[in-house]
């Protein structure tokens, strides 16, 4: 993917090596007890794993690290063996890296550090760290399993933030944004200043509805919330037209297609929080679902086997909180009022703006649409499935979507020009 | 050993061992399901979660090593309402019914269902339609059932080394499956099974049918050793082969019977029949292990065999045969001073005189019966006794009688009483014993066992040069052994199933052929009369100057003897004690069964023996361990080609890499008795 690096005006830090090797060597010798203050970590590892890929789906900030500052990375991990003592380190990564290799063995001359490589298929379990030894094991990545205290895993990310001694963040924006991006960020700048100053602020007319920080096991941040430091990671951001049932309904299926399968509370607490929403955003919400959703994210918060666990409800309990609004109007008055959850949205032809040029009918995939040539065109809402293709192709933006209150449009094809707007 | 507090019951454990075990222990319930004791924990399943003092929230015990001073609760509101929603979470993908389920009544599930009284009806249910998968004729599968608490993954994985079935991801969904897409044969599976025994619900079973229903499941499980008469303890001795072994797998086979030698040629292997990997490729050639032990182990079993001191009490046995030796064999190591009566000048019974030389070489058998006299048995032969109770009136304490069966029927077939027209057991004594009766160059023997096959190979090596085996039974339906069918066709014997002999033909006083007829079908009536479904227009003639009637044989005793005969001339005794009418007297092997075979007769001797030293004033224990008890090795690692690996046939008997190449087939079934079975909450104390 090639999205934009926004690096600090004042010059970036992350992606530069520090002195060279010759000197990185002093400077590991001057500076193991204070890098063990800085970490935390000990002498008693033996054992390093780098995660150079992204778990996250569409994610690339480990992938940038890898291939904007192999050397940054390798010299994080010189720094990180020597302050935890490890003698054997494994990289592993989605696609192989030239550059990487390379330079492997420049810092093979300065450490006795035995490096492997490893090219893995990235999953988003992938990105839990006793799956993934499990997976570098030659086992399927699941949580859980015998401990590996001797075992450190350590993100590329981290790496290159020990190597330059910068504490600058990557974090990637995308969604309805001017410029998505991922940004080399200052420690401490806010989403509100990521959002609006670097990444441009808002794409189009909508203007801002909520920032999901930290991928499908992320969390919604409202408008007001803004102001606080952006951790390290994704941030997509939601305008007016799109829905936070809609899009928690998206993680959580993510999450009960992508989980590990090894507890049942994560395994099928997700299905049915999936379902749960599901059945929100349908019209099917049951008497008992708003105590279920209770259950399910305190036992998971409670009670899971591993870190992502208590994760998966996050969307679905910051959604709660920060727009309660917009849930409650899916699951008690059935209605989705940014006009996104399918089933709480029929599409309309308007008369007075339907030119006849067909072009909705050609492209509907039931057969939904009547009219002909230089007739206004209909809608059967029976056969409709709401799939928006009409809405999309429409070049006169005659077709519009409706929630509770629907507009007047022609019962069937009329000759263009003849319908009356009321 | 640290002391620790469970519910404010003081409970000691040793240090390292997981809190759920120590607990279980204890006998104190904590629910579980993924967990098991032969198999490291998980916590998957979020069921034995407890609340521990000094440390946040809840943890699940079985991944929780005990400390010493350790104060832990297992029960409280919230730990319930922890495991009813883990339960009714893994209720949510599995089956509705349990009525219809195999596993009725044995489910882990379905138990815990009843400890936490939830059902499946208050979350949403979440399809699970898997195809049941029969393809493997040893285990099905049955995935719809599947919980995913990964036993079965770890049994294989950890447990047995070989990793056949492991965790995948379908259509975003996990579930557990052969690795790879694989079959299990494919898959390097070894079949132990284990992966059955560990499962807790319906998902992984013993393929339908498969288990003996009239046996408990236990016995079912190593149809092997439940089906020999005599218990030999057969993946003991088939295991130590494969180690290298034979001397202890020759002490194995030695603590349940005293012909292992003789066995090892001749026994009619009702294991083999049974055994589960012929359900895969063949069976263990069990017999032929049996033969490499005895030939290739040496005397160390001895120095376990029991004696005990002189009781002063004298046993006759009446007939040297199998049942007759094994039980004076053992009598003489209860302490009783024991003497074998044989009739005939050579001691072995059928073993001696029924069983062909070419078969059971002759230095073989004595070699055995030597044996049993070192342990003290006198055997008198030419010695033959005609009544019963004056063994007694002998000064005997008790007497045996096992003369076995060795009168042949002779068939009142028209023409049956001319020259040249033999009967099956005395033929065969005689040519044993080293006088045999003369034969012509064209021989019929009527009849389809064994027996019958044995005659047609005596006669063969007595000159004959054409040879015929006429019998009722259709050619899958014939008595004798598969091995001896195909043995007596390469020798150039014609076989004649399905005919019945009319006339017997006769020419210048001597038989000169048979008259037969096909027949579709035959049943015998009450009274022993044949029925016959004859085809029409299917008479044909066969000619011969020798017939050889081998169409079965009774005990040769007459009432004289002293005891009351029953059907087919047998002798009556008690079920269990083996005791005739007359008290002192009891009667065992053929002449109380007619005729089986020569591991049943073993059989019969050794509960003769136990029966006899009990009715002496002895224990009647004559149990024995000969062979160092060891912990077999779970792990079984993987072998490629495993389940279609042949069987090593060998005639001149096996060597060490043969006899280590077919052991290494065993599928190693006693390994399942070895997974410690899960208790259900009920067997617990504190629940």
């Amino acid at each position: 993917m090639s999205l934009e690096i926004i690096t600090p005006s004042s010059g970036s830090t992350l992606f530069t090596e520090t002195k060279g090797f010759p000197a990185l060597q002093e400077a590991l010798i001057r500076g193991r007890v204070a890098l063990q203050d800085q970490t935390g970590w000990k002498v008693d590892k033996s054992c390093l794993v780098v995660r150079a890929f992204d778990a996250d789906p569409g994610a690339a900030i480990q992938a940038t690290i890898l291939s904007k500052a192999p050397g940054a990375l390798l010299e994080g991990l010189a720094i990180a063996a020597f302050t935890s003592g490890a003698t054997k380190a494994i990289i592993a990564l989605a696609t192989p890296s030239e550059a990487l290799s390379d330079a492997i063995p420049k810092l093979q001359k300065l450490l006795p550090l035995e490096i492997e490589v490893r090219a893995i298929t990235p999953s988003y379990m992938a990105g839990e760290d006793c799956a993934l030894l499990q997976l570098l094991a030659g086992k399927s990545a699941m949580a859980g399993g015998a401990d590996q205290p001797s075992t450190l895993v350590v993100n590329a990310d981290e790496l290159a933030r020990l190597a330059s001694g910068s504490r600058n963040l990557l974090v990637q924006v995308l969604g309805a944004v001017k410029q998505e991006a991922v940004v080399e960020a200052h420690e401490g700048t806010t989403l509100r200043q990521l959002i609006f100053e670097q990444c441009g602020g808002m794409k189009g007319e909508k203007g801002f509805k909520f920032a999901l920080v930290g991928g499908p096991t992320g969390s919604f941040i409202p408008e007001a919330g803004l102001d606080v430091p952006a951790p390290s990671g994704t941030i997509l951001v939601g305008d007016e037209s799109a829905c936070t049932v809609d899009m928690a309904q998206r993680c959580l299926t993510f999450t009960s297609e992508e989980n590990c399968g090894r507890c049942v509370l994560c395994r099928e607490g997700s299905y049915q929080l999936k379902e749960i929403l599901s059945d929100m955003a349908s019209g099917k919400t049951r008497p008992d679902d708003e105590a279920q959703i209770q259950e399910l994210t305190a036992a998971l918060l409670e009670g899971s086997l591993c870190k992502i666990g208590p994760r998966i409800a996050d969307p679905l309990l910051t959604g709660l909180k920060h727009f309660t609004e917009e849930f409650e109007a899916h699951m008690k008055r059935k209605r989705c009022p940014a006009l996104v959850c399918r089933k709480y949205v029929t599409f309309h032809i308007l008369g007075e703006k339907c030119t006849g040029c067909g072009k909705c009918l050609g492209v509907c995939p039931e057969e939904a649409i009547e009219g002909e040539e230089d007739y206004i065109h209909v809608i059967d809402a029976k056969a409709c499935t709401q799939c928006g293709l009409c809405f999309e192709i429409c070049p006169e933006g005659a077709i519009v979507k409706a929630g509770p209150l629907k507009p007047k449009t022609p019962k069937e094809p009329i000759p263009v020009g003849t319908w009356k707007k009321r | 050993m640290v002391a620790i507090t469970i519910d404010g019951q003081r409970v000691e454990a040793e240090a390292g061992k997981s809190l759920l075990q120590t607990a279980l222990d204890a006998d104190i319930y904590i629910p579980h399901i993924c967990s098991h004791e032969n198999l490291d924990p998980v916590g998957a399943c979020r069921l034995c979660v407890v609340e521990i003092e000094g440390r946040e929230g809840a943890c699940t015990s079985c991944t929780t090593p005990v400390e010493d001073g350790m104060v832990v609760t297992t029960r409280s509101e919230k730990l319930k309402q922890m495991r009813r929603l883990s339960t009714e979470l893994m209720l949510s993908g599995h089956p509705s019914d349990c009525t219809g389920c195999p596993k009725f009544g044995a489910c882990e599930l379905q138990s815990l269902i009843q400890y936490l009284e939830v059902t499946d009806q208050r979350l949403r249910k979440r399809g699970n339609i898997v195809p049941s998968d029969t393809s493997n004729p040893l285990v099905m599968h049955d995935m719809s059932r599947c919980i995913l608490c990964g036993r079965c993954v770890r049994a294989c994985g950890e447990l047995r080394g070989v990793g056949a079935l492991t965790f995948v991801k379908k259509d975003g969904r996990t579930r557990v499956g052969v690795r790879d897409g694989l079959s299990l044969k494919n898959a390097d599976c070894r079949f132990c099974g284990s992966c059955i025994e560990v499962c807790p619900t319906g998902s992984i079973r013993d393929q339908e049918g498969l288990l003996d229903p009239n046996m408990n499941r236990k016995a079912a499980i190593v149809p092997c050793r439940s089906t020999c008469p005599a218990g030999i303890d057969i993946p003991r001795y088939v295991r130590l082969v494969r180690e290298g072994k034979p001397s202890e797998a020759l002490a194995v086979i030695r603590e349940k019977v005293p012909f292992p030698a003789a066995l090892g040629r001749i026994c009619d292997h009702l294991c083999e029949s049974a055994c589960r990997r012929s359900e895969l490729s063949d069976s263990i050639s069990i017999r032929a292990l049996k033969r490499y032990a005895a030939e290739h182990g040496d005397e160390s079993w001895k120095a376990g065999s029991r004696q005990l001191p002189t009781t002063g009490k004298k046993v006759a046995v009446v007939g040297s045969g199998p049942a007759g030796l094994t039980a004076a064999y053992y009598l003489a190591k209860q302490g009783h001073a024991v003497t074998v009566l044989e009739a005939l000048p050579e001691a072995g019974g059928m073993m001696r005189v029924g069983i062909p030389g070419y078969r059971l070489p002759v230095e073989v058998l004595n070699a055995e019966i030597d044996e049993i006299r070192k342990v003290g048995v006198e055997i008198l032969t030419s010695t033959k006794v005609s009544s019963a109770d004056q063994l007694l009136a002998d000064g005997y304490d008790a007497a045996l009688v096992t003369v076995g069966a060795h009168k042949g029927i002779k068939l009142p077939t028209p023409g049956s009483d001319q020259p040249g027209i033999l009967v099956n057991a005395e033929f065969l004594r005689l040519a044993a014993l080293g006088t045999p009766q003369a034969v012509g160059e064209k021989v019929v023997v009527m009849g389809g066992g064994n027996v019958a096959f044995d005659c047609a190979g005596v006669a063969r090596r007595l000159g004959a040069k054409e040879v015929h085996v006429i019998c009722l039974e259709a050619r899958d339906r014939m008595l004798a052994s598969p091995e001896e069918i195909v043995e007596a066709l390469e020798e150039g014997t014609q076989i004649h199933p399905s005919v019945n002999i009319n006339e017997i033909l006769g020419k210048d006083g001597r038989v000169s052929g048979v008259r037969c007829v096909s027949i579709r079908s035959f049943s015998f009536d009450a009274n022993g009369q044949a029925i016959l479904d004859v085809v029409p227009d299917s008479e044909c003639t066969i000619e011969a100057d020798t017939i050889i009637m081998a169409v079965g044989q009774r005990p040769d005793l007459t009432e004289d003897f002293g005891l009351p005969l029953g059907r087919g001339n047998r002798v009556t005794v008690d079920e269990i004690t083996l005791a005739t009418p007359k008290p002192g007297i009891f009667a065992a092997g053929d002449v109380v069964t007619g005729t089986k075979s020569v591991i049943a007769a073993i059989a019969a001797g050794r509960s003769a023996a136990a029966s006899i030293d009990r009715f002496l004033g002895g224990d009647g224990h004559i149990e024995e361990v000969l062979a160092p008890v060891s912990e077999p090795s779970p792990i079984l690692g993987t072998e490629a080609s495993f389940a279609d690996a042949p069987r090593c046939d060998c005639p001149e008997g096996y060597d060490d890499e043969k006899a280590h190449q077919e052991s290494s087939r065993c599928l190693q079934c006693d390994l399942r008795l070895r997974i410690t079975e899960q208790k259900f909450w009920s067997a617990y104390s504190h629940r």
